[in-house]
């Protein structure tokens, strides 16, 4: 009995030591595999340029010998460009991170993603977990939120919106500031969950407020650093960080629900550095990279037991909303059409 | 002895046979035709793939009108268009009138400072439009604009009166960052008219303002309807200003709903059954200018005579001194003033403080963010391979199309104007259908932006070769000729010299546009061939304005700069009139 508890331990032992060192052996032929393709193209819609580049460079200095260019745009002007190089038989991503869920949704369906599973996913926070692909087709590397922001030298703490029906009262006129989901992936989500918990007429009752409608979710946080509107919805780590740098920006994240945006990162198929592709993908995982993320981007990271920065909230101690895929794929072309009829643009 | 007077006859022979050939078949006629055809190369064959599928079902290739059904067929899209056309006659009418004076002022008067006026003038053309549109959305936005707090604080009132959010202010902007192609083209006009005919005018008894309106003025017509033409067109292909404008003022133009048409799902078939009027536009306009023209000699160019005197004004030279700094002012000073601002400030909404006061932003533009350097060194070394690639083919071709070396010479004009009606945005479309398939394999290379920009600035290098090659009289070429020169020897050896100025001129008029040019960057560009224009349009969506600010100001004065250079290289002091 003892020498064959023994013998199991001992099998264990070996077991999990083998899983670590087949996952580090992985890793440096994956490693060797990419050192020989150079480089690796991501093609990213979040996190903003300076962020993405940190990364992309933080992945150069850890992998010796392999280059990461960094396009980042917004959600709809990347799936563009990647629309575009597939088109005319051009592919040039290799790592495809977007906003709109819908985008991968439809990737998937046209069999241009690969599958592929991480090892690094099993560091992964559950929360953020189940929004992975099921097929292994995508990972949610980060995850941002949006919430309302406000003007801290025009609104009053007291006087903010505390939830988001509280944006249709008619003291705000003139007031709001919002992003177009005909541009911003993150715009388009949470035009579908408003839909969702209030219907349509949320939005209709809003354009009667005239709010500004710019182009990005961020676009609103410039608006309010100027002071020319004072309420915003906005991507709640932009906000953060301007709130840092000094600007009067303050955040509030709506008792209904904040929405969560997981913003998933597949590898596509047509890839022309697929093992670089799948280093990169992986390093997203790591804690390295995850720490980076939540440094410089104050927004909560995927993986467990990484410090998040002061001003940035603990997921877990706010209430969360977001639509699912199927709900995003359908509803965000609908939306826009409905946006755009309802705001004319 | 023999052998050697065989081979001196033989090589006698040779020589006469091939002078013989050369006096029948005059070889620079073959330099005509390169130019043709790096014209159809350029310009035909993008519009001709894009007239092919604005007709071709989006999935299945089939031919069909189910596209032009989908561009009209919504009141929204229909409006875009009536828009677009709207603000094109209003930019150009309100920047004709606005800019004419101060190209006559320069031209013709002894307003003083001219020199200041003209480097204001290169300022005006230097900033980017859409750069200009953000500064003056924080000059002029509804509730915190500069203007607006300044005329509450002085009037007491309760809210401003400026909305930049209109298509009122959408005009404004797009009319003062046009002010220098009215400028240019104009002066050009005006300075090449002796003073001969107002002399003859005040002699039998005109004041100067009634020469000016009845002589000088409609002399130079051409110049002003050319000037005319090409606001209304390039006003209509912005794509980044109506993104920042229009788009919050809630209405479309065409270049904004194109971009529509690209987000997913792409409906490029739909966008280019949708630009097809704008072409018809083009040649109206093309056919008007010409029946405006048709029966007036321009001629005023004869070598290098002519006295150009300038009009005393008295006081009055001070009035239009202030005039110029005005404008210049809402153009360059003030709007470069929110940039600077912007670029050295830790928190834009901070304010002004000495603690807010920062070289961050210019550092990480230059140094920490990969992108900037390559973006830079490609935005000036793409500008100028398409300034010198649309020069050539322009003069070319306005040669050819004056001269009568080929018949059908209008069509190839009307060819040469037909870029610049194509919105920027389709233009690329167009590029992109014809040049990333074989055998033409261009996609994500730089030399795609490069022709896409040439074609796109080759209408404003052809309007301006074609005024400079109208008001040359070819009295001077057949000189050459009668004297045994052949067609190209004289274009090199006179008529080249006497264009030399607007030659530099006409290429700083493609220069400068392509190192600001976005709406066809934004198709075109791949990760290592982007450009400056492309950066600002991304940063402008990630709400961190100071960079925005800072990476505008390093595109604004490295530009100044190499133009500065540039000048000097050539020769010229643009402070001095030579």
């Amino acid at each position: 009995m003892c020498s064959l508890l023994k013998y199991l331990s001992f099998a264990t032992l070996l077991a999990l030591a083998g899983a670590q060192v087949s996952a580090a052996e992985t890793d440096k032929v994956l490693y060797e595999k990419a050192k020989a393709e150079g480089q690796v193209v991501w093609y990213a819609s979040s996190p903003r340029t300076s962020v993405a580049e940190k990364m992309g460079r933080a992945f150069e200095a850890h992998y010796k010998g392999i280059k990461a260019v960094v396009v980042r745009t917004t959600a709809q002007t990347i799936f563009q460009r990647l629309s575009m190089d597939l088109r005319s038989n051009n592919p040039i991503a290799d790592v495809f991170t977007t906003s709109d869920a819908g985008h991968i949704v439809e990737l998937k369906r046209k069999g241009l993603l690969t599958s592929w599973t991480p090892p690094n996913v099993v560091n992964m926070i559950s929360a953020f977990r189940k929004y992975n692909d099921k097929d292994g087709y995508a990972y949610v590397v980060f995850g941002g939120i949006i919430g309302i922001t406000y003007n801290t030298k025009l609104v009053s703490a007291v006087d903010a919106p505390k939830d988001w029906p509280d944006l249709l009262n008619p003291k705000w006129e003139n007031q709001v500031t919002i992003g177009h989901p005909g541009f911003s992936g993150y715009a388009g989500t949470w035009v579908v969950q408003m839909n969702n918990m209030y219907g349509w007429s949320f939005f209709e009752k809003l354009e009667a407020l005239n709010p500004h409608v710019g182009r990005s979710i961020t676009d609103t946080v410039t608006m309010l650093n100027s002071g020319e509107r004072s309420i915003g919805v906005s991507n709640l780590a932009a906000g953060i960080a301007s709130a840092d740098k000094g600007n009067p920006i303050g955040v509030v994240y709506p008792k209904s629900g904040t929405v969560f945006m997981p913003t998933p990162t597949g590898l596509m198929k047509s890839s022309p550095h697929p093992n670089a592709g799948k280093l990169f993908l992986n390093w997203l995982l790591s804690p390295e990279a995850q720490q980076l993320i939540a440094d410089v981007r104050y927004e909560p990271a995927v993986k467990k037991g990484v410090k998040t920065q002061p001003g940035s909230i603990d997921l877990d101690t706010i209430k969360l909303v977001r639509p699912t895929p199927e709900e995003i794929v359908k509803g965000i072309p609908e939306v826009k059409e409905k946006f755009r009829d309802t705001f004319g643009i | 002895m023999a052998t050697t007077a065989n081979t001196e006859a033989t090589s006698d022979g040779f020589k006469l046979r091939l002078m013989h050939f050369k006096q029948r078949f005059d070889v620079s006629m073959l330099f005509w035709l390169l130019m043709i055809a790096i014209l159809l190369f350029l310009v035909v064959n993008p519009l001709f793939r894009l007239i092919q599928i604005s007709f071709q079902d989006g999935d299945t290739g089939a031919y069909t009108l189910g596209n032009y059904f989908a561009a009209y067929g919504k009141a929204r899209y229909r409006e875009a268009l009536l828009n677009s056309v709207e603000l094109g006659l209003c930019v150009a009418t309100v920047c004709t009138l606005v800019g004419t004076p101060i190209a006559w002022a320069v031209s013709r008067t002894d307003m003083p400072f001219k020199g200041f006026v003209r480097l204001t003038i290169l300022g005006t053309f230097i900033i980017p439009p859409y750069l200009g549109a953000i500064a003056w959305i924080l000059m002029a936005g509804p509730n915190a604009g500069w203007f607006n707090r300044i005329y509450i604080w002085l009037s007491g009132a309760e809210h401003g009166i400026f909305d930049i959010y209109s298509f009122t202010g959408l005009v404004v902007v797009i009319s003062l960052y046009s002010l220098p192609y009215v400028y240019i083209f104009i002066s050009s006009g005006l300075d090449v008219i002796s003073s001969e005919m107002e002399d003859a005018a005040n002699i039998l008894g005109a004041g100067k303002f009634r020469t000016t309106l009845r002589i000088t003025l409609p002399l130079a017509l051409p110049a002003i309807i050319a000037a005319f033409v090409i606001v209304f067109l390039e006003s209509i292909a912005l794509f980044g200003t109506p993104a920042f404008i229009a788009l919050p003022a809630r209405f479309h133009v065409v270049t904004t709903q194109l971009w529509q048409f690209f987000i997913f799902p792409i409906r490029a078939e739909v966008a280019a059954a949708y630009a097809m009027p704008l072409l018809a536009v083009t040649i109206f306009l093309f056919l008007m200018q010409k029946w405006i023209l048709r029966r007036k000699g321009f001629v005023t160019l004869t070598g290098k005579g002519g006295e150009r005197r300038e009009i005393p004004l008295g006081i009055w030279r001070w009035v239009l001194f202030g005039y110029c700094m005005f404008i210049a002012s809402l153009t360059v000073f003030i709007p470069m003033a929110v940039l600077i601002l912007a670029a050295f400030s830790t928190a834009w909404g901070r304010g002004l403080s000495w603690d807010n006061l920062t070289l961050d932003n210019l550092r990480h533009i230059l140094l920490t963010q990969e992108t900037t350097q390559t973006a830079i060194f490609n935005t000036y070394t793409y500008a100028a391979a398409s300034a010198v690639l649309a020069i050539t083919v322009a003069l070319a071709i306005a040669y050819i199309v004056h001269r009568r070396l080929v018949p059908m010479g209008n069509v190839l004009a009307v060819l040469a104007m037909c870029p610049f009606v194509i919105p920027g945005v389709v233009l690329a479309i167009g590029f992109y259908a014809a040049y990333t398939s074989p055998p033409f394999m261009l996609y994500g290379t730089a030399w795609i932006l490069i022709f896409a920009f040439a074609t796109r600035f080759l209408p404003i290098a052809y309007a301006n070769s074609h005024a400079m090659v109208r008001s040359m009289n070819p009295e001077m070429e057949d000189a050459v000729r009668i004297l045994g020169g052949s067609r190209v020897y004289a274009v090199r050896k006179v008529v080249a010299p006497l264009l030399k100025r607007s030659l530099v001129g006409t290429g700083l008029l493609v220069f400068i546009p392509a190192t600001r040019e976005l709406s066809a960057a934004l198709f075109l560009y791949a990760p290592n061939t982007r450009v400056i224009s492309v950066l600002l349009f991304d940063l402008s969506s990630e709400g961190v304005f100071e960079n925005l600010a800072a990476l505008g100001l390093v595109l604004v004065v490295s530009s100044v700069t190499l133009v500065v250079i540039g000048f000097k290289v050539m020769g010229r002091d643009f402070m001095i009139r030579s």
